[in-house]
């Protein structure tokens, strides 16, 4: 007679935004039913970056540094460091380094799989030192762009199974979908939904379909259509106003000196033009900042630069000002960049936002009325005029999150792990007859076949009671753990291997509750697995006694 | 629906109330599952008109008690208090900052015709211009700072709710209900301690306490985030540019000198001197690397990397501008020149 394994011992999954620029990492806390990102080295914003250097324990090794101190390290390391490693996922283009005169050659998987690997093991740490879990992260949900390629999601999975997820419960949700999950979750009707995605370097108008099905605990959420431009993003914003507060400094010293150009002799020294530059930007990203909250704002720069003489900015500019003013100055952009936007508005960049959103709706066959939601999503979305004007072109409201936009694509992230977590797992494809034995695991992790390999599936489905009753293990148990296993694996001839064995498959876990108590032994349950021909495997388990439970478990498009 | 409580107390527990644990319980003593639904029983009232007044009174003055101790962390004089000393602090580092400053201005007046006539009055002129946008703009900045902290302070006031006795007494009485046709009415006080567990541990508790929990963290953390972008972005980011006066025009002031420059400076030196003490008092240290420590892009940033014999590959050449630190939170990176 088989007998229930106690505890689900189904691990911790990590929800995963891998950005080109920076990764946000986060979690389901149960305890509060919502999703919380996890502070990597003392913030949410993690650089995705990493640089190598050599091991001083063993010079024929390397270590590695990772996030903000690789990004920083960059200027003076720029052979050993490794940036935007994401733009490589899909080639196989080999990444070469240099640390201390020696060449080492990467895979664009293996440097994002390194980078992965810290962001697990910072994770895991902060949850069992903050949180007082214990165990760590053996899945994860990554999102990936909604246009990506097979090679680059092939790719990005095989750098989670280098940090060390578990190959089975390494998930890819697409970045779209992600954000808008946890409204998904909630929708009571199909929905099409628009993401709006204005993050720092580039923008993504977005057309998902929601469905609705009772049976599945994830909303199947599809692409319709997507349309983008990876040359519009926050940082052109930023520029605009560093051009209003150049136009004022130019003013200033009667259009004498030019910052932009170090080999000038205009009387500032090349240091005082870099530090004054470096101001110039920081004050513009205040004041885009602060012109998100406030109808006006005041620049000052007190002083801009010393020599030939100190001159102080100190101007006042309006959230109109900033909207209509067009870029007059180069700013040491790239001469075919600075034609896209010369002239140009935030009033101008926005409008090329929502052209973008009419080639997405176009290339659905959609318009503006179909749209029953709006996601705003990406930093640079919280601009109010960009809030205003799409939502006037849709004549609704964008929906109101109380997650950042900065943060949703992760957080959606870990309301998928949440999903993943729950019973409804995708597990194996099963069609006319059945590909490999299902079954469940039992004490001691062994695995207990229940559907035998090759079995016909009738049109109105297959049904297999478990040959055993199960019983419980310990006295006055009021759960049991129901966990289902596939096993990959040719017959080895071994009855019940252990399912840790290679072929094994968890493919979903939930526990049946309020089990009568009594001693072990006396409390029996039965478990019947049902597979239809729709894809769908359901187990359900049953106390005996008169006054016993019943669980049911889904296993949806098993493949 | 089942619920089960944790006795803690049954060593305190009279013999019935020991016998009621021991029935209750299974096996081990220590956990128990009960359904309030079905076995909540009406109180016999004659029974229970007994003790009633002595009872609800304890059992009141208990609950009252545990719920103080719990919402301790989140009062709302506490929370409050916290939120006042924040902004006290700020506007106090604020005003303290623009006092250094105006010390140079008012001097200038003061010493303005001796100054005019130097030869680098147009220095001394620009300073002046600089530091008198210095202040004013910080304290237009710590007025918008504060007018956000009182917006803050007025919405936590406004949300929040006095946690409320009735719901849990009503909880404490439902797990009385369970037992009370077992239970000899002569003992029924020393039945409270499990009573009282049950209600503090029950949703309504949860509930009252995560709300309480919830709007304290949220509004803190606001607050404490609001502070440190005006200490980072407003006060420390107009020490940095002073800083820059110091190295540059104020250096070359020293260099050229002559008439009344040397007590221009002296007093420049001694503000200099006064923010410094100003910054210690408030907790904020500097982070200024020397040439050759390596660089730490925890506490360093790189303004511009230059190849420089004398140095190594990351060791930092010369600092631009402090960083600053409050306790061991970096506020601002030092800026530096490090080598490549």
């Amino acid at each position: 007679m088989g007998t229930l394994g106690l505890d689900l011992e189904r691990g911790l999954f990590l929800g995963i935004d891998f950005g080109t620029t920076n990764s946000i990492v986060s979690l389901y806390n149960f305890k509060d039913g919502e999703a919380q990102t996890i502070p990597i080295d003392g913030s949410n914003v993690f650089p995705t970056a990493i640089q190598f250097e050599t091991d001083p324990e063993d010079t024929d090794k390397l270590s590695r540094i990772f996030g903000v101190q690789a990004k920083e390290a960059a200027i003076i390391y720029p052979d050993s460091t490794v940036l935007s490693v994401k733009r490589l996922l899909g080639s196989d283009e080999k990444i070469n380094i240099i640390v201390d005169e020696k060449e080492y050659s990467f895979t664009p998987s293996q440097i994002a799989g390194e980078i992965l690997g810290y962001l697990k093991q910072k994770a895991d740490e902060y949850v069992q030192e903050e949180l007082n879990i214990a165990g760590e992260f053996s899945g994860c949900v990554i999102t990936v762009p909604a246009n990506s390629t097979d090679k680059q999601k092939k790719m990005t999975k095989e750098a989670a199974m280098l940090a060390g997820f578990d190959e089975n419960n390494i998930y890819l949700r697409l970045e779209p979908a992600a954000a808008a999950i946890s409204y998904a979750v909630n929708a009571t009707s199909h929905k099409k939904i628009l993401v709006y995605d204005f993050g720092g370097g580039t923008f993504d108008a977005c057309i998902l379909q929601i469905n609705i099905d009772e049976e599945m605990n994830e909303p199947s959420i599809s692409i319709l259509s997507t349309y983008g431009d990876n040359d519009l993003g926050g940082n052109d914003v930023d520029k605009i106003i560093m051009d209003m507060i150049y136009e004022e400094f130019k003013k200033l010293t009667n259009e004498e000196i030019d910052l932009f150009d170090d080999s000038l002799d205009d009387g500032v020294s090349k240091r005082q033009k870099k530090v004054a530059l470096v101001r110039l930007r920081q004050v513009a990203t205040q004041a885009k900042e602060r012109l998100s909250q406030a109808k006006t704002t005041k620049i000052v720069l007190a002083p801009f630069i010393q020599e030939p003489k100190i001159i102080n900015i100190n101007m006042e500019i309006s959230r109109e000002d900033f909207y209509s003013h067009k870029r007059v100055n180069q700013l040491g952009d790239a001469p075919e960049l600075f034609e896209k936007f010369k002239d140009k508005s935030v009033e101008d960049l926005i409008s090329s936002s929502l052209k973008c959103i009419d080639s997405c709706l176009a290339a659905a066959g959609l318009t503006e009325q179909d749209i029953d939601e709006i996601f705003l999503v990406g930093g640079s979305s919280s601009i109010p005029l960009a809030a205003e004007r799409v939502g006037s072109k849709f004549q609704k409201e964008p929906f109101k999150s109380r997650i950042s936009p900065a943060l949703s694509i992760s957080q959606g992230a870990a309301c998928y792990c949440n999903m993943i977590m729950m019973p409804t797992v995708k597990g194996p494809t099963v069609q006319e007859k059945t590909i490999h034995p299902l079954g469940l695991e039992i004490a001691g992790r062994r695995f207990m076949p229940i559907v035998k390999q090759g079995i016909d599936i009738p049109r109105d489905g297959l049904t297999i009671e478990a040959e055993e009753l199960l019983t419980t293990n310990f006295d006055n148990v009021a759960s049991m753990a129901i966990v289902v296993y596939e096993s990959t694996s040719p017959d080895e001839g071994e009855s019940q291997p252990s399912v840790n064995a290679t072929g094994m498959k968890r493919l979903a876990g939930t526990s049946l509750r309020g089990i009568p108590q009594g001693p072990r032994g006396q409390e029996k349950v039965k478990v019947v697995f049902y597979v239809g021909q729709d894809n769908m495997l359901k187990v359900m388990a049953k106390s005996m006694s008169l006054d016993g439970v019943v669980t049911e478990l889904s296993v949806d498009e098993l493949y | 629906m089942s619920k089960t409580y944790r006795s803690k107390k049954s060593g305190q527990l009279g013999a019935l109330g020991r016998t009621l644990l021991s029935l209750m319980s299974l096996g081990d003593g220590q956990v128990v599952a009960v359904d309030a639904d079905t076995s909540a029983q009406p109180i016999p009232d004659e029974k229970f008109m007994l003790k009633e007044s002595r009872f609800k009174d304890k059992l009141n003055y208990e609950l009252d008690l545990r719920l103080k101790k719990m919402f301790k962390p989140y009062s709302f004089n506490r929370t409050v208090n916290r939120m006042q000393k924040i902004m006290r602090d700020n506007n106090s580092l604020a005003s303290e900052l623009c006092l250094c400053f105006s010390s140079i201005t008012d001097y200038m007046s003061a010493h303005k015709e001796g100054l005019e006539a130097c030869l680098r009055w147009d220095i001394i002129s620009g300073i002046n211009e600089t530091l008198l946008i210095k202040v004013e703009a910080i304290r237009e900045n710590l007025a918008a700072f504060e007018s956000d902290g009182l917006d803050i302070i007025k919405s936590y006031k406004e949300e929040y709710q006095e946690p409320d006795l009735e719901p849990l007494t009503e909880k404490a009485m439902e797990f009385l209900k369970m037992y009370y046709d077992i239970l000899d009415p002569a003992y029924i006080i020393e039945f409270v301690e499990d009573m009282l567990d049950y209600a503090m541990e029950s949703k309504q508790a949860g509930q009252m306490k995560g709300r309480a929990k919830r709007l304290h963290e949220d509004r803190m953390s606001s607050l404490i985030k609001r502070a440190d972008l005006f200490k980072k972005d407003d006060l420390l980011f107009e020490l940095s540019t002073f800083e820059e006066i110091m190295n540059h025009s104020i250096s070359r002031l020293r260099e050229e000198g002559g008439g009344e420059i040397p007590a221009y400076i002296h007093r420049v030196d001694k503000a200099a001197e006064d923010i410094k003490d100003v910054l210690k008092k408030h907790n904020i240290m500097l982070i200024r690397p020397e040439p050759h420590q390596p660089f730490d892009p925890k506490e360093h940033e790189i303004l511009v990397a230059e190849s420089n014999e004398e140095f190594q590959k990351g060791q930092v050449i010369r600092l631009l501008n402090s960083g600053y630190k409050h306790n061991e939170t970096i506020l601002m990176r030092a800026n530096v020149i490090a080598a490549k």
